[in-house]
């Protein structure tokens, strides 16, 4: 489905991203792990298009992605939660997730359906539908950044840091619901993280991402019996 | 009680112009406040499209059978109706060609925002536009010749008489501005359009994650304050004499007013150049006309020596 090949970016003459080639399979999940400043985010807005790529492809369903104007991608069934949540704080929790559903350009019978769904999976939403998205909390903007691109009923989910500045248990709550709409949906998630615990235990397959190269992939077995991935990421 | 009489009437008569030219303001100040509010572009080039407004109106007017067909004062509206989509069509053209290239996301990653860059665009444009003027249109003050601008209403108060007089020309205008205004705030709040408008402002990256077309977005906000500017340009064309710099007598208001509601707030923008009708109005009653603006500017400093987010603008905790 997604397929990246040899992709580089560079950051003001330096090389955030260098030669990488990730795939994520349809219906898979795919974790990739790694260090702050590793080039995980820098990845995830080479996809989305808010940074340019110095060379290499990336393709959805064997179109070419960067031929594509970044605010078109996401019509082409990307979701994109980014880093630090960034939803619109000066709109309401329902017009943020209006906001996501912005590709299907909802009818009232679609957009009924939409909000059940993202309800039922965050019921704090529906009991803050009214309420600025700047006033609600950490936890709760995270579940509203990704409410919001679940309302676009997207086949790829690109997953930024969601558990970033939350308590254990929050985390655990949206890794449960991630997992949730990757088994009922059968959504291809991407999920870049730091706490590889939580990333690899619920993936199919990973990727170590290191000062902007992949220095390790395969199956969630494969990551987890890994020495290097056990001493360094999981701390055993 | 002679004095107390004089006194009430002379307050209700300078309140109720204050607030007729207080709405033309708002509307306006709500032209800037577009713009300002979703491209974080100040368009010093504002009081240019308001002379140009004014100018179409002028036109429209008395270069056409309208006035003819109509009389001057129905002809003078339709003018001003026909002066929205005209002028959001313009102002999307100036966006396309000049306000692109030093607005929207792209500037973002830059070390001023693009803001010196948008400040010389936009002042050179409000140049350009006020000397082109001058040689197409002549430095003679003109005038549409409506009808209203020398007709009154004569309103009688309760008990022992006296009365006040409403210009109906710029009651008229007033009116008009409240209902573009209203129509416009619900057009933001309640479509989706204007939501995604709302929402590129907010957050243009994360529009774009939505799938928002940030500078489409832009290129409207441009139009939509073009246009809004323009109209209200035609309405004061009503009743005010035109030529080629009366932008500037107006753009001093609008910048205070917006200040004074808060920069990125519509209905804010709106009650700040309402505020700033009444107490210009208010003013002649206890100080000389030529202190008029003095007392607005007055107003204005206290407005952001104690609260230097506006009136109605949020404490913005933009992470």
């Amino acid at each position: 489905m997604l397929k990246i090949d040899a992709l580089s970016v560079t950051y003001g003459g330096l090389l955030a991203l260098d030669q990488v080639s990730i795939r994520a399979d349809e219906g898979e999940f795919i974790a990739i792990v790694g260090p702050n400043g590793a080039g995980k985010s820098t990845l995830f807005k080479a996809i989305s298009g808010t940074v340019a790529a110095a060379s290499g492809t990336i393709s959805l369903d064997g179109t070419d992605l960067l031929a594509v104007a970044p605010p078109m991608r996401p019509h082409r069934g990307i979701a994109h939660v980014p880093e630090g949540r960034q939803v619109f704080k000066s709109l309401s929790v329902a017009d943020n997730i209006a906001m996501g559903a912005w590709p299907l350009a909802p009818r009232a019978a679609e957009w009924t359906q939409t909000l059940e769904r993202v309800h039922a999976l965050f019921p704090v939403l529906a009991e803050r539908r009214d309420q600025l998205a700047g006033t609600l909390s950490g936890g709760e903007q995270q579940m509203l950044a990704i409410a919001r691109a679940l309302a676009g009923k997207p086949r790829l989910l690109l997953l930024d840091e969601p558990s970033m500045g939350l308590s254990p248990r929050i985390a655990d709550l949206i890794f449960d619901c991630i997992q949730t709409v990757h088994k009922t949906e059968g959504m291809t998630v991407v999920l870049v993280e730091q706490r590889a615990v939580e990333a690899l235990s619920s993936c199919n397959r990973g990727y170590v991402l290191e000062s902007g190269r992949i220095v390790l992939q395969g199956s969630q077995a494969d990551l987890l019996g890994d020495d290097r991935v056990r001493k360094v990421y999981l701390g055993r | 009680m002679p004095d107390l009489l004089f006194i009430v009437e002379s307050t209700l008569q300078a309140l109720t112009a204050g607030l007729a030219l207080g709405s033309i303001y708002g509307l306006m100040c709500v032209g800037l406040a577009v713009i300002f509010g979703i491209m974080r572009v100040i368009n010093f080039a504002q009081g240019e499209f308001l002379m140009l407004g004014m100018y179409f109106a002028l036109y429209a007017v008395v270069g056409t059978a309208l006035k003819d067909w109509a009389g001057s004062a129905l002809g003078s509206y339709i003018a001003v109706i026909g002066s929205a989509p005209l002028f959001y069509v313009v102002g999307t053209l100036i966006h396309r060609t000049l306000m692109s290239r030093v607005s929207g996301i792209k500037v973002l990653a830059t070390d001023d925002e693009g803001q010196s860059a948008q400040l010389i665009l936009t002042l050179g444009l409000s140049l350009v536009l006020q000397n082109g003027a001058l040689i197409v249109f002549g430095s003679a003050p003109r005038g549409l010749g409506s009808s209203l601008a020398s007709a009154a209403w004569e309103v009688g108060l309760p008990g022992d008489g006296g009365s006040i007089f409403i210009n109906q020309a710029r009651a008229v205008a007033g009116a008009l501005a409240v209902l573009i205004t209203v129509a416009l705030a619900i057009f933001m709040s309640r479509t989706r359009l204007g939501k995604g408008l709302r929402a590129a402002a907010d957050h243009p990256v994360a529009a774009t994650y939505m799938g928002i077309d940030v500078a489409r977005c832009h290129r409207i906000a441009f139009g939509l304050g073009t246009a809004l500017t323009a109209v209200a340009g035609a309405l004061v064309a009503t009743y005010y004499p035109l030529q080629p710099y009366v932008g500037l007598e107006f753009v001093v208001i609008m910048y205070a007013g917006v200040v004074l509601g808060g920069m990125d707030s519509i209905k804010g923008a709106f009650w700040g150049g309402l505020i700033i009708g009444v107490v210009q109005q208010m003013s002649a009653l206890i100080l000389p006309t030529q202190l008029q603006t003095t007392a607005i500017f007055v107003i204005f400093l206290l407005v952001v020596f104690f609260m230097p987010q506006g009136l109605f603008g949020r404490v913005s905790d933009r992470a």
